[in-house]
């Protein structure tokens, strides 16, 4: 699966990205908002894995434009709120996970959506 | 009857003895009342006051001896001196029972003018001096009471005059409201605070409250102000000032003033304007979200740090390489976290007045070298920055060294932080003077001007960085230490344009509080 990791925290990066190649995906990273936009724009992604706290621009705004360029990528958004998905911008995300998140989660996401692009 | 003249009564049942007596003593002076018998002098002097009573001793059915007891038995006559006109006293006898009766002089048949007159005006003013003593003591009772009656006054007057210049020196909001709850007072707090009349306020009283608190305000208002068992009751709620046109947060407390059977007789109320309190509590509650927040980011780098390499380490060849590099995140997230509880310790200690600045002489060169050294291997990891420096050398003072690393640290990390296209981070230490000047240049996002005045103060990070991870305490904390140096903390900045932070530390120790 082509994954785009949208997260400025460094460490979080390395580990996601040692986590999802192991799984043989293909990963591309972008640290903020328009790095992600211009890699959307260039590549094919079937996921979209990005956090809501970033500089430039928050993970609600990326996801809205996101949305505009295609309503059917698959957005997982990672919040440290407790009540995030009080937020109604959220339901534009397919996925809201929380931090400190478990990579269990992430792998049933994955095969959640394997399962669905076999039916 | 005549108020300026003396009543005298004359009493005789001889119409030529009354004459005789009245040819005597007409004046301007006298009122003479004439009496034909006992019975008719005693209702004559059931009114009016008199003066003297000039009595015949003979006559028919009663007397002049028996009037004049009757005289002396009643309360309201029994002063009045009697003078007894007679033709027969010379005897003894008359003169005696005369006497016992309580006549105080006697005048003899035929009169003589001369001796009636004097006897008469002898009474007379006495009678006058008597009744000026009694007018005098009534004046004087008058007088006392009215002075008495003046002076209670005035000390009501300078009780309500404390009274109010003590509601007026508090800092508070004081009013008072009747047992309806219609304003009757307010201090001078009050009309300052809502730029409202003594009319305005009575009112329209509860104009002042936010409309989103005045429900909640009004229901706590009915249901106390009436009720004779609530001693006190209080509510919080926001009160627009006159001037801004702006809300305040305001504490009111409202107390019962009783009566001395301990019935409530009226409501005194105190507003306290907890604004500030307020604000603190909303910037604390948003701190530890903020604070929290901050926390979980590398705690889910160390929770991940683990699970891989639980996977890893699964291997049948174990990825020694990819292990090391998942606790160097570990360690480093852990790190992290450290150095967050380090900004909420500090921080604590700046609020609680326990963070203390202990200097001794040290090379403040080295301190700026080391910091800005120990930048290099993330500015070149990150790639996008240039980091330049140029540090004085051997500069000495006296300074706490680590928190001036902290400062360095602070304003560096902040550069690097706020500059996330490329750019160049500039520091700079030199001396001047009797002073050090460090500054920190970067080519970031920069500071709305109109936020400039704020970045130093706790959780109020500018506008324009709220998106960006971080606890908003780092340059109140390093503007704190500055300030413990004696020093200067400023900044130039303008949206879009980078930001320079100069720190200016005295060289001279003694300027320095220890």
């Amino acid at each position: 699966m082509k994954i785009l990791l949208v997260e400025d925290n460094e460490a979080i990066v390395k580990m996601l990205k040692m986590y999802l190649e192991r799984l043989g995906h293909d990963l591309v990273i972008a640290y903020d908002g328009d790095e992600a936009l211009s890699a959307f724009e260039n590549y094919n992604f079937d996921l979209v894995i990005t956090d809501y706290r970033m500089p430039k621009m928050d993970g609600f705004t990326l996801l809205k434009n996101l949305r505009k360029i295609s309503r059917d990528v698959v957005v997982v958004l990672i919040s440290a709120d407790k009540n995030f998905e009080k937020n109604s911008d959220s339901v534009l995300a397919n996925y809201v996970i929380k931090k400190p998140f478990s990579f269990n989660v992430i792998r049933s996401i994955l095969e959640e959506m394997t399962c669905k692009k076999s039916q | 009857m005549d108020n300026e003249k003396v009543n005298i009564l004359l009493v005789d049942d001889r119409p030529e003895g009354i004459y005789t007596l009245e040819k005597v003593l007409e004046c301007s002076e006298y009122n003479l009342i004439k009496a034909s018998s006992g019975q008719e002098a005693l209702q004559k002097l059931l009114t009016g006051e008199y003066a003297l009573i000039l009595l015949d001793v003979q006559m028919p059915i009663m007397d002049g001896f028996e009037t004049a007891e009757i005289i002396r038995q009643r309360k309201k006559t029994s002063h009045i001196p009697i003078i007894f006109v007679t033709a027969i006293s010379k005897d003894d006898h008359y003169v005696g029972r005369g006497y016992e009766t309580g006549a105080v002089d006697y005048l003899l048949k035929p009169i003589n003018p001369d001796l009636l007159k004097s006897k008469v005006k002898v009474f007379v003013e006495l009678y006058l001096k008597n009744n000026t003593i009694r007018a005098q003591e009534l004046l004087l009772k008058d007088q006392e009471m009215a002075q008495q009656k003046e002076k209670f006054n005035a000390e009501k007057l300078a009780d309500l005059k404390r009274y109010e210049s003590l509601a007026n020196s508090v800092p508070h909001m004081i009013w008072r409201v009747d047992l309806t709850g219609k304003p009757e007072y307010f201090n001078a707090q009050w009309f300052d605070y809502t730029g409202l009349d003594f009319k305005q306020s009575v009112d329209k009283f509860f104009s002042v409250v936010h409309e989103r608190d005045l429900p909640e305000v009004l229901n706590i208002w009915k249901r106390s102000i009436g009720n004779s068992n609530i001693d006190s009751f209080s509510f919080e709620c926001r009160i627009k000032a006159g001037k801004t046109s702006l809300y305040n947060w305001f504490r009111n407390i409202v107390v019962a003033e009783k009566n001395d059977a301990h019935e409530n007789v009226r409501w005194i109320g105190s507003s306290t304007n907890i604004h500030e309190i307020k604000e603190v509590e909303k910037k604390k509650a948003s701190f530890l979200s903020i604070a929290s927040h901050e926390l979980r980011t590398p705690l889910t780098a160390i929770k991940s740090s683990f699970e891989l390499a639980e996977i890893y380490s699964s291997d049948d060849i174990i990825d020694i390489a990819g292990l090391q590099k998942i606790f160097d995140v570990g360690k480093e997230s852990c790190e992290q976290i450290n150095e967050l509880l380090d900004e909420f310790l500090d921080f604590s200690r700046v609020e609680s007045g326990h963070l203390s600045i202990k200097p001794t002489k040290v090379n403040i060169s080295q301190i700026i070298q080391n910091s800005v050294e120990s930048y290099i291997p993330k500015v070149k990891s990150l790639g996008r920055l240039n980091l330049n420096y140029s540090i004085a050398s051997e500069i000495y003072g006296k300074f706490d060294g680590p928190r001036i690393r902290q400062v360095v640290d602070n304003l560096i990390n902040n550069a690097i932080k706020y500059t996330p296209e490329s750019g160049n981070i500039s520091v700079c230490l030199s001396k001047q003077d009797n002073e050090v000047i460090l500054s920190v240049a970067d080519q970031g996002i920069g500071i709305d001007k109109s936020n400039l005045d704020k970045i130093f103060h706790a959780f109020k990070r500018a506008d324009e960085v709220e998106h960006i991870s971080g606890l908003g305490i780092g340059l109140y904390i390093s503007s704190w230490i500055v300030g413990e140096h004696k020093g200067k903390i400023t900044v130039r900045s303008s949206l879009g344009k980078g930001a320079k932070f100069i720190v200016k530390l005295p060289l001279n120790s003694s300027s320095i509080s220890i």
